[in-house]
């Protein structure tokens, strides 16, 4: 068997008809991760009582188990549930009908959260106390403190770490095929399976994840140099 | 006049602060001395509500405050008539020189933004880095850093300006400038409270001395009655071990 180059040229366009998708996925995940990070974040570091310990179980839970399987119980068991309390509320929406993208925005971002969170919390612990003892005493509000003194600081120190999660729900987006979304790498097994030309196929999707990480990643560590350009300690 | 009256503070079952009064007349320079452990930073730290004291008030003219049970806004207004400095400087990271000091006033403060970059590069420029005013904290020394902390304490034009033993991290040879501009504080009139175990600029700059040990005020007065005719046997005791050399260099 020779390695069919026509083939993979030819399939590539329609590979990357999907890379939107896929780019839509990994941002609506890391959109609505952030969020709620940002929200568990703060419950965690204020300990509010019986929230904190929810999060904490939903963070074991999500960090104990492989995404492949919270995709499948999501998808498996979700609509079921959903459809039981819509007809109870006879809302008459059928829930045949939701885009199986929302369970894949569910899937991805319930992990993205979960490692978002712990991010978050570490990296506004590590901003030193007495700045915030400092804004305090100019006189800022704690709000007002957290906001101009903390926040800024803390992101500069999550974001590496959250560039981490962002690749990994990238890459996660593949498991969407799991769910019948199509995205890239459902659209190269389609392909595939069309041509028989699963190598070729899988061989283009590979650059694609290369590039796609890569202009991520660069993009990431340019926003992170700004973010941290207080910390080169030379004029 | 600020009066500050009956001051506890304990650790659990430590008590830091025993009962600790003290007035402070406008534009009057108090410096508390005494051996660490003795309460001084806990004091400051108290009346600052960086700490919750156990007892005791703070009272800017007739406007008392509760220092255990004071409010949000109580903490916030009375914290807008003070200056804090501090001993490891505390400067935003993230904000150069100038934004600390505009940060403050426009942030903190709500001074307008035009007034607030005037007041701002003015307070720089009395610390003498004007030159340095985008420079961020890691790029400058430790005396630097410290007298834009000042700078920071200053432009706000508190009631008084409290300092947290404002010398203490700092590098030998960085201290004398620092000091300086300490003096300079002085100077202009404004009240302090300074913390240090700095003697001779506490001589120097004090118009009362204020001696701590074991959480309480063991004895008050003029630097020559402190330092040439100490009362209390503690007092002596402490002298006598810190400022020993310096006596001889007399």
């Amino acid at each position: 068997m020779t390695l069919d180059t026509k083939f993979m040229i030819e399939a590539l366009p329609e590979i990357i008809r999907y890379v939107p998708v896929t780019l839509r996925l990994a941002l609506g995940a890391v959109l609505i991760a952030l969020v709620f990070s940002g929200l568990f974040a703060f419950i965690l570091l204020k300990k509010v009582p019986v929230l904190d310990k929810i999060v904490k179980v939903y963070l074991s839970v999500i960090r104990g188990t492989p995404i492949i399987l919270q995709m499948f119980v999501i998808y498996k068991i979700a609509p079921s549930v959903l459809q039981a309390y819509f007809t109870k509320i006879h809302s008459g929406i059928d829930i045949f009908e939701i885009d199986n993208s929302w369970y894949a925005y569910l899937a991805l971002s319930l992990s993205a959260t979960a490692f978002f969170t712990e991010a978050i919390r570490a990296a506004i612990l590590s901003v030193d106390k007495g700045q915030l003892e400092a804004a305090y005493m100019v006189g800022m509000t704690a709000p007002v403190a957290f906001w101009r003194i903390i926040l800024p600081q803390a992101i500069g120190v999550a974001l590496p770490i959250m560039c981490n999660t962002i690749v990994d729900t990238v890459k996660a987006t593949s498991l969407a095929f799991a769910m019948a979304v199509t995205e890239v790498t459902g659209a190269a097994k389609i392909l595939g399976g069309m041509s028989l030309r699963y190598f070729e196929a899988y061989l283009d999707i590979f650059f694609v994840y290369l590039i796609l990480i890569f202009a991520i990643e660069f993009l990431l560590k340019r926003l992170e140099k700004w973010l941290v350009r207080y910390r080169k300690a030379t004029a | 006049m600020i009066a500050i009256r009956n001051v506890k503070k304990s650790f659990g079952k430590l008590s830091v602060l025993q009962d600790v009064s003290l007035d402070i007349k406008e534009g009057e320079v108090v410096v508390i001395l005494g051996p660490s452990g003795s309460g001084k930073t806990t004091l400051l730290r108290c009346i600052s509500f960086l700490e919750r004291a156990s007892a005791g008030t703070i009272a800017f003219g007739d406007d008392v405050v509760d220092l255990k049970h004071a409010s949000k806004k109580d903490i916030l207004r009375t914290r807008r008539r003070e200056g804090f400095v501090f001993q490891s400087y505390n400067l935003f990271a993230n904000k150069t020189a100038f934004e600390n000091v505009y940060e403050g006033l426009v942030s903190g403060r709500k001074v307008p933004k035009k007034e607030a970059k005037e007041k701002a590069l003015e307070a720089l420029d009395w610390v003498g880095l004007l030159d340095r005013k985008d420079y961020y904290p890691a790029q400058l020394s430790g005396g630097q850093q410290q007298r834009v902390g000042i700078a920071r304490a200053v432009a706000l034009e508190p009631e008084v300006i409290l300092f947290d033993e404002p010398t203490s991290a700092l590098d030998p040879e960085l201290v004398g400038e620092t000091l300086e501009v300490i003096k300079r504080v002085a100077k202009r009139g404004i009240t302090m409270i300074v913390v240090t175990h700095e003697m001779s600029f506490a001589q120097d700059v004090a118009d009362k001395i204020v001696f701590m040990d074991g959480g309480v005020v063991v004895e008050e007065g003029s630097p020559n009655d402190i330092f040439t005719h100490p009362k209390e046997e503690r007092t002596k005791q402490f002298l006598k071990r810190i400022i020993g050399e310096f006596v001889y260099e007399i």
